[in-house]
């Protein structure tokens, strides 16, 4: 029974998600205050996002077939095939309304997102039809408004179009985990409440570049002197992704600055849940992606917490406890030294033996 | 004409040298990898310890060892039984499991054993008035010979050596002394000044209250703080008889009698059609001791068979960090390589590993290539071609690297 539970809330997040991307109550009130003002968001010249977008993006052609793509996932038979299509997949028809009560008890979702998924599930029950087919299908269905589904179509549009993997993208669990200090939302979610459909697209980028890099068949670092002559260095291939990873971190870090997100927190998971999104990276490779972080944010476990305090407080208790019992705690800090020297992995380029 | 082809047929199944399977005891590991001797069928010569892949022989000698042969001891004859089971167990696991094209069109290879000339590229063995070799093994690569001086060509060779029992203390004394001293040294340096310095601040609290009867306290402090000094030294002098007491006194490897060494060997062999038998190097080393190691399924090499050694042994399990001494020939036979290898099983599954550290040998330089760019070039470039998921297995592989301090 427990697991039963465990499965239906993993499933939720993902459900979520998509009745978010496509209630337009829900949008406006929960999601990002910079709702999109009508579904010709990405082309319109006066606004705002628009306005930041590189160059390379404003070229009359390109303007052209992205409103044609974008045109053709925004109609609402579209919208509502996707939607019907996960929820047929994912959630089974009777639970359904239950599972958004609960979520609302749980308080996972505010009042009003609560009353827009009620709205939609009651108004549009799914039911099998006896006479054609085995097919889930609903009885009467709301159609999505135009603008509701916006945003998830951009994002479908640009996973679709310019990002690298054509394959359908494998589902993680990255993606429907709960996080931390976020009001219960998903990863998923987050991503959609944080960011439209160019800044997406725009933080997988950064993925893809890190991706590019670290498979490059070589790199060199040139030094010129200022005459002709210059020194070539040839990276080696530890140094190469050290390197990638760090350049990584830095576009991560920068990108706070760019116009185009006006002072959000962009975050390395952000990055990758972009990724995972767009379809540049799949969810068979996420747990081997969120270890690349280590480099620059490493994991401290508990006994390395405790090694750390005991290591401060040691000091300071060789001179307070009276002798011989001090020789005790002395004999236990050049333990504690030995074994947090041994646990403790200096990286290659601490110990010389790496530029990166 | 049918009775032409028959007669031919008939010749040709005639010329065909006859092998059949023999009982011998070998030295194999049981459940818990300790040495242990049992009896194992061997393709064999009908009276000499030959087949198609492998012929055994003694010393400088090209005939076979004879089964009957009345002047090859019992032991001998033991080492030619275990060298050849061993080595057909090794040669099957590169043609099946790693599926080597070379390895199966291997010519067959002459096994020396008690064998003490040094090599010599020019004329296969050095003179007998040479320094003879003792305690170890050695793949040879093929040589053309000297016609001029009665040296016929020879082919790839596999030489054991006999064993010779080595007192320890003369390899310390070269070695510059007990490998305990250096710990003792640290532990002394840690504890003694913090120890003058406690005893000294008391003489100086005492001198400058000199309220009460401080000498008798002076005096058991100071007595508490020499009792102290004296049992740390009572421990390192025990610690020191018991290092002496607990080290073998004499040093000896058997080489054709520890299956690890064989296959290790034969390894060389295998590796031999993209990295030459001319270079002992970390790299190739390592790589020989992976595929031993993989092939016995375990990471421990040539260690409980203390009938047959007194050597140190190796450890892939040992995730010892890289550090740049590693690189350095002399240390050709530390297990770091063969740990770093060992440890990518884990992160490309089994099969995977052996595949891509397999590949990765037409990517190396058998004298230029290191640790830290040479093998770990080979490897990713090898995983870009023989991994299931390359790009996912790639950065796998990048971050397992990078826990290994390269």
């Amino acid at each position: 029974m427990k697991n039963m539970k465990k499965t239906k809330l993993k499933i939720i997040p993902f459900s979520t998600a998509l009745f978010f991307a496509c209630t337009t109550q829900a949008y406006s009130q929960i999601g990002n205050t910079k709702a999109p003002p009508d579904s010709n968001y990405f082309g319109h010249s006066e606004n705002k996002a628009y306005r930041s977008l590189p160059d390379e993006y404003k070229t009359p052609e390109y303007t052209a077939s992205f409103l044609q793509e974008l045109e053709h996932h925004l109609s609402a038979d579209d919208c509502k095939t996707e939607l019907m299509h996960h929820l047929t997949a994912q959630v089974d028809e009777n639970i359904l309304p239950g599972l958004i009560v609960s979520l609302r008890r749980e308080q996972k979702i505010d009042d009003v997102l609560f009353l827009s998924l009620f709205k939609e599930v009651n108004e549009g029950p799914l039911t099998t039809s006896p006479d054609t087919s085995e097919e889930p299908q609903r009885k009467k269905t709301k159609e999505p408004t135009k603008d509701s589904c916006d945003r998830y179509s951009a994002i479908k549009f640009a996973r679709n179009t310019y990002l690298v993997s054509k394959e359908t993208p494998i589902p993680s669990e990255f993606a429907s985990k709960t996080i931390k200090k976020s009001h219960g939302l998903t990863q998923q979610v987050k991503l959609y409440q944080d960011f439209d459909g160019f800044q997406i697209l725009t933080l997988a980028k950064l993925y893809q570049n890190f991706s590019k890099r670290i498979s490059a068949t070589s790199a060199e670092v040139i030094i010129h002197y200022g005459t002709k002559d210059s020194e070539i260095y040839a990276l080696s291939m530890m140094e190469q992704y050290r390197m990638a990873e760090k350049m990584f971190h830095k576009e991560i870090e920068e990108m706070k600055l760019k116009p185009i997100f006006s002072g959000k927190m962009v975050t390395f998971e952000d990055v990758i849940m972009a990724a995972l999104e767009t379809g540049a990276v799949n969810g068979d490779q996420i747990n081997t992606i969120l270890n690349v972080k280590e480099l620059w944010d490493p994991k401290v476990t508990f006994n390395q917490k405790m090694q750390s305090f005991m290591l401060k407080i040691g000091g300071p208790a060789m001179i307070l406890v009276p002798p011989p019992f001090n020789q005790l705690v002395a004999l236990g800090v050049i333990f504690l030294q030995s074994v947090a020297g041994k646990q403790k992995i200096k990286s290659a380029e601490e110990r010389g033996i790496s530029i990166f | 004409m049918k009775h032409y082809i028959t007669l031919v047929v008939l010749c040709l199944f005639l010329s065909k040298p006859s092998f059949a399977q023999k009982e011998w005891n070998v030295v194999t590991r049981d459940s818990r990898g300790a040495a242990q001797i049992t009896t194992e069928e061997i393709q064999m010569n009908e009276d000499r310890f030959e087949n198609s892949d492998f012929k055994i022989v003694v010393g400088k000698s090209n005939e076979a060892i004879s089964v009957n042969d009345p002047r090859i001891s019992d032991e001998t004859k033991l080492k030619a039984a275990n060298t050849l089971f061993h080595l057909e167990h090794a040669k099957k696991y590169f043609t099946h499991t790693v599926k080597s094209l070379e390895v199966a069109k291997l010519e067959p290879i002459t096994i020396r054993l008690e064998h003490i000339n040094q090599f010599s590229d020019l004329g296969h063995f050095m003179n007998d008035a040479k320094e003879p070799q003792f305690n170890n093994a050695l793949s040879i690569p093929a040589g053309v010979g000297m016609s001029g001086a009665n040296i016929a060509p020879w082919k790839r060779e596999i030489w054991f050596r006999p064993e010779k029992h080595i007192p320890v203390a003369e390899i310390m004394a070269m070695q510059g002394g007990n490998p305990l001293n250096p710990v003792i040294k640290k532990v002394r340096s840690a504890i003694y000044p913090m120890e003058m310095g406690t005893g000294l601040s008391n003489v100086v609290y005492a001198l400058v209250n000199p309220q009460g009867s401080w000498s008798n306290t002076l005096l058991s402090s100071e007595t508490l703080q020499a009792g102290t000094l004296l049992l740390f030294e009572a421990g390192f002098q025990i610690m020191r008889f018991l290092n002496k007491v607990l080290t073998p006194s004499h040093y000896f490897l058997d080489t054709a009698m520890i299956p690890e060494i064989i296959t290790h060997e034969f390894s060389h062999i295998a590796l031999s059609d993209y990295l030459e038998l001319s270079h002992s190097t970390p790299v190739i080393e390592g790589l020989a001791d992976y595929f031993s190691a993989s092939l016995n399924e375990t990471p421990k090499l040539a260690l409980k068979i203390k009938q047959y050694s007194t050597a140190q042994g190796k450890n892939g399990k040992n995730k010892k960090l890289f550090a740049i001494e590693y690189e350095n020939n002399r240390m050709a036979n530390s297990d770091f390589v063969l740990s770093l290898l060992w440890g990518m099983r884990e992160v490309l599954g089994k099969e995977n590993a052996d595949q891509v550290i397999f590949e990765s040998r037409k990517y190396l330089k058998t004298n230029s290539s290191d640790i830290r760019t040479g093998l770990i070039n080979a490897l990713v470039i090898a995983c870009n071609t023989t991994c299931k998921q390359p790009a996912n297995d790639r950065l796998k592989l990048f971050i397992y690297f990078e826990k290994r301090g390269l």
